[in-house]
């Protein structure tokens, strides 16, 4: 009887913060990152957690936009929060060519800066600040879902 | 979501830029040209005054990257002054702070560079 209860209240302090769909184009992307923005403000996020928030759905969407469907091909892209005790959990989405891009190559952080070329570097950013990242295929749909944990005092 | 940038000619071909706000996926082509705008002189050296900075993503480091590159390339100098935490977060997890380019304060690149300047000419003289 008690476990249900801790299950029910789980259930309710988990709530959907932030949910959108937008095409996948360079005007709507930053549409989007502003209305984040504009969410973390009014949500009073600490702002160690805005800041993660931001750069993680930055790099992300971005990356969606850019490269989830072939060059010319319209797509959607999506992007759902929920947070619970503190932390945010993002989920996005898109219908492209399955993709894991936590498989994909890391950059070369041991080069100098100014030797560097390629990609990676978003991605490498968005693992080192989530708690945790984890991709999957579901339904004809590419899914990233990041755990964002509030930092330690 | 805006960047401000102010550059500045401190000596000749000695530049600072300030950066104010955010240098993001919407931002970074305001300071992509005005870097090049500088690197093409060419300058000899500029300074990023990133007291100001609030954010940066990977597409702002990439900017910084290709200008480090190029100002190299030419023998010029670039350095980073006055980082915010977050934003010194964000150049550690990309291992990209550079050894010997990174300054507290703009002051203190200035005196560095007024250093180095003074060894340059001394060396000439000998």
């Amino acid at each position: 009887m008690s476990l249900l209860y801790i299950e029910n209240a789980k259930l309710f302090l988990m709530q959907t913060a932030f949910s959108a769909t937008i095409a996948n184009r360079d005007d709507e992307l930053l549409e989007l990152l502003e209305r984040l923005e504009r969410f973390a403000h009014d949500a009073q996020l600490p702002s160690g957690m805005a800041f993660q928030l931001r750069l993680v759905t930055e790099e992300i969407l971005t990356n969606q936009v850019k490269y989830a469907y072939p060059p010319g091909a319209t797509g959607r892209v999506s992007v759902d929060i929920t947070s619970s005790l503190g932390s945010l959990r993002l989920e996005f989405g898109d219908e492209g060519t399955p993709f894991d891009p936590l498989k994909a190559p890391p950059p070369n952080l041991s080069l100098a800066p100014q030797q560097r070329s390629g990609g990676g570097l978003g991605i490498h950013l968005v693992k080192s600040l989530a708690a945790a990242v984890e991709y999957r295929y579901a339904d004809g749909r590419n899914i990233l879902s990041v755990t964002l944990a509030p930092e330690e005092q | 979501m805006s960047l401000k940038i102010t550059a500045q000619e401190k000596q000749a071909l000695y530049y600072t830029v300030k950066l104010e706000g955010s240098l993001d996926t919407s931002t970074y082509p305001q300071l992509e040209s005005q870097l090049r705008a500088l690197i093409v002189i060419p300058a000899k050296a500029i300074v990023l005054d990133m007291s100001k900075l609030d954010y940066i993503s990977s597409m702002g480091l990439r900017v910084i990257f290709k200008a480090l590159k190029d100002m190299q390339a030419q023998g010029g100098w670039l350095v980073l002054s006055s980082m915010q935490p977050q934003i010194h977060k964000v150049f550690e997890i990309a291992n990209a702070l550079p050894d010997d380019g990174i300054f507290e304060t703009v002051e203190e690149a200035d005196a560095y560079y007024d250093a180095m300047q003074k060894k340059v000419r001394e060396a000439g003289k000998k």
